[in-house]
């Protein structure tokens, strides 16, 4: 294992910015590192249910966070536990996740199985007392989103969503900026998620087809609208600070004909009372656009997965924005600038700006889980993760519905959670 | 004007508005106790019609400026002048002097020699300005930048700033106060060029373009003479 210590300078440093505590009106998740610096000699004991691809991406980084040990491992696939003992050699493996779940050295645990098993998983470890990182979407249907969620909040446990992006420094940058006005009105977010290919893994043995694949099955997956929209659909309403009325939607088959249930062409619309639109498509047959959220709003435009921004008009002085920072909480590192001077005909060809003064290094996995494993360890659930996490599972669901039946469907007020962190007074003259 | 303000821990609050004047982008950062943002933002807007004002007055490459309509005046005719045009154009006067010619706002003139600034003066009296030449071009970009720091930093502690940054085109810069950055109080004046292709500054001694990338940096109390002192740093490292 890495010896890698994370302090709170570290964590600063990977966030690339000023600081946290400007940051808590739009992110107040990362609370979770508030106490950084005093459970360096804490552990967290995590069991991983469903150590596939996803659940060994996630490994790499818990087996690397000094605080935490994956103790045990349950999946039905015996080929992946196998291969996920060479991240977690010492992990006890289950076939049945309930025995798991019955092991009292396992304090937390990780769900990256199939859609369709999450939430029987995910009520199972909250009754046994387990606190929960749940892959997204975290339910099947909208209501069992609904009550993985209460559930959550009877029992009182840790429950993060693998929603990466609420902790990408990028993302969480750039909704300081566009919550503090500096885009204008936001009044489009415009999200895709464009591939070029099948979306298949090598099957060994045609019985193990929907086992291994199970993306491409009704049964087990709701495609590109719970796999991809979920976590872009977020970044919207992110943005927005509030929740859509409406949305409508199309999808088919177009393309990849071999067989598979779910659409490999998706498109919704996502609309707002005051009139704001969030449009979210993906489709698997052409990447030339890859994958991006554009926040558009008058003043300028955010590119948060290319790391860019562009102002309609002169864009403020990176440097002068971090003097503003700096100020406000004390850190006075230096901040190098001055030059020969800036000629706005040199600035008329609009290439943006890089949000962190850089391309960007990390999507945010890591610090997720990093946030999970504070988390635990502090017994603290950081605020709002867990309602951004629902809101992003409930509105993929909700626009994979409007597709299937190809209708415009209002707002599903009876999975309303009781979330109100959109009301600030700042906001509120934002989106007025 | 784009802004944005933050109320700061110690009850201060803070605003920085940026905008473009004089042919550059102006970046302010202000601080002051006890005070509102739109307060704030009045004073930035206050500093914003200065810039403008002095721009009117001194820009060159506006053909309806004073200084155009001074360059376009019968020879031998004296011009009353504006406060603020005469003030730059006295100031000019006097760092030509002192630099030994080094400094020289009429450099761009066709023909220029050493002797060309001679041609105009300035009575102190009557406030104007004559040109015994014709075809004098009277250059004051850059210097009108630095001019503008120190009419700005009044202006600041009149508005009751404690602390700002103010920054022209990020080659003038001024700070007051307690600010953070690699500025503190004075000015901080850059000449050069940013390209290797760029060439915009003349030797007045040789008449030839400073050729090369690179730059000079002073720190100096007075941006006029900030901006003054950085050409010829800049003029002297190439020549």
């Amino acid at each position: 294992m890495d010896e890698k210590k994370i302090n709170r300078r570290d964590f600063l440093r990977q966030l690339g910015v000023a600081g946290a505590g400007i940051l808590a009106a739009t992110s107040p998740w990362l609370s979770a590192f508030g106490e950084l610096d005093h459970t360096s000699s804490e552990l967290c004991r995590i069991g991983v249910i469903g150590p596939g691809s996803r659940g060994q991406f996630l490994m790499s980084f818990i087996a690397s966070n000094p605080k935490a040990k994956i103790v045990a491992m349950a999946d039905i696939y015996e080929p992946s536990l196998q291969s996920a003992l060479k991240i977690a050699p010492d992990a006890k493996t289950y076939k049945d996740y309930r025995a798991l779940l019955s092991d009292k050295n396992v304090d937390a645990v990780v769900v990256a199985t199939p859609l369709n098993t999450h939430y029987q998983i995910v009520m199972d470890a909250f009754d046994a007392g387990k606190h929960v990182y749940c892959e997204k979407t975290i339910g099947y249907t909208m209501e069992e989103c609904f009550n993985m969620y209460q559930k959550h909040l009877e029992t009182g446990r840790i429950f993060f969503t693998g929603q990466q992006r609420l902790f990408d420094p990028r993302y969480i940058q750039v909704m300081d900026l566009v919550h503090r006005g500096n885009f204008g009105k936001i009044s489009h977010v415009e999200a895709y998620w464009n591939r070029n290919g099948d979306w298949r893994r090598e099957v060994p043995s045609p019985e193990l087809e929907r086992l291994i694949n199970w993306r491409l099955y009704k049964a087990s997956s709701k495609g590109l609208m719970t796999e991809l929209g979920c976590h872009q659909i977020q970044v919207g309403t992110w943005a927005m600070q509030k929740l859509p009325d409406r949305v409508m939607g199309h999808g088919g088959i177009t393309f990849w004909k071999d067989g598979r249930e779910v659409h490999d062409n998706v498109h919704c619309i996502y609309s707002f009372n005051t009139g704001e639109t969030l449009n979210y498509g993906s489709v698997i047959s052409n990447k030339f656009y890859g994958l991006e959220e554009k926040i558009l709003g008058n003043l300028g435009t955010v590119e948060p997965e290319t790391g860019k921004y562009f102002f309609e008009q002169t864009a403020p002085a990176p440097a002068f924005l971090q003097m503003l920072n700096t100020w406000e909480n004390k850190l006075f590192d230096e901040i190098p600038f001055a030059g020969t001077s800036w000629a706005p005909e040199s600035a008329n060809v609009n290439k943006g700006q890089y949000i962190l003064g850089e391309r960007p290094k990390t999507d945010g996995t890591s610090l997720n889980t990093d946030a999970f494993i504070e988390a635990v360890i502090t017994g603290r659930q950081p605020a709002r993760i867990a309602e951004e996490g629902y809101y992003a599972s409930l509105l993929a669901l909700w626009g994979f519905e409007a597709i299937e039946k190809g209708e415009v469907l209002a707002f599903p007020e009876q999975y309303k959670i009781d979330y109100a962190p959109y009301g600030t007074k700042l906001n509120k003259e934002l989106l007025s | 004007m784009q802004h944005q303000s933050r109320q700061l821990p110690d009850g201060s609050t803070a605003l920085y508005a940026w905008f473009e004047a004089m042919h550059t982008r102006v970046d302010l950062l202000l601080r002051k106790k006890d005070t509102a943002p739109s307060s704030l933002l009045e004073t930035a807007e206050a500093v914003r019609a200065l810039l403008l004002r002095l721009e009117q007055a001194g820009n060159r490459f506006e053909s309806d400026s004073e200084i155009s309509r001074l360059c376009k005046a019968s020879v031998g005719m004296p011009v009353k002048l504006s406060d603020d045009l005469f003030d730059m154009l006295r100031l000019a006067l006097h760092y030509h002097s002192t630099t030994g010619g080094l400094f020289d706002i009429t450099v761009n003139t066709p023909g220029h020699t050493a002797d060309t600034i001679s041609n105009v003066e300035l009575s102190e009296a009557e406030r104007t300005c004559t040109l015994h030449r014709s075809g004098i071009v009277l250059d004051l970009s850059g210097f009108i930048k630095g001019y503008a720091i120190d009419r700005i930093k009044p202006l600041l502690t009149n508005h009751g700033i404690t602390d700002a940054l103010v920054s022209l085109g990020n080659s003038s810069i001024m700070a007051m106060g307690d600010v953070p950055g690699n500025v503190k109080d004075g000015c901080l004046t850059t000449s050069g060029n940013d390209t290797a292709d760029r060439r915009h500054i003349i030797n007045p001694l040789t008449g030839e373009y400073v050729c090369g990338q690179g730059s000079a940096q002073v720190r100096t109390a007075s941006g006029a003479e900030g901006e003054v002192m950085a050409k010829i740093k800049f003029i002297q490292q190439n020549t």
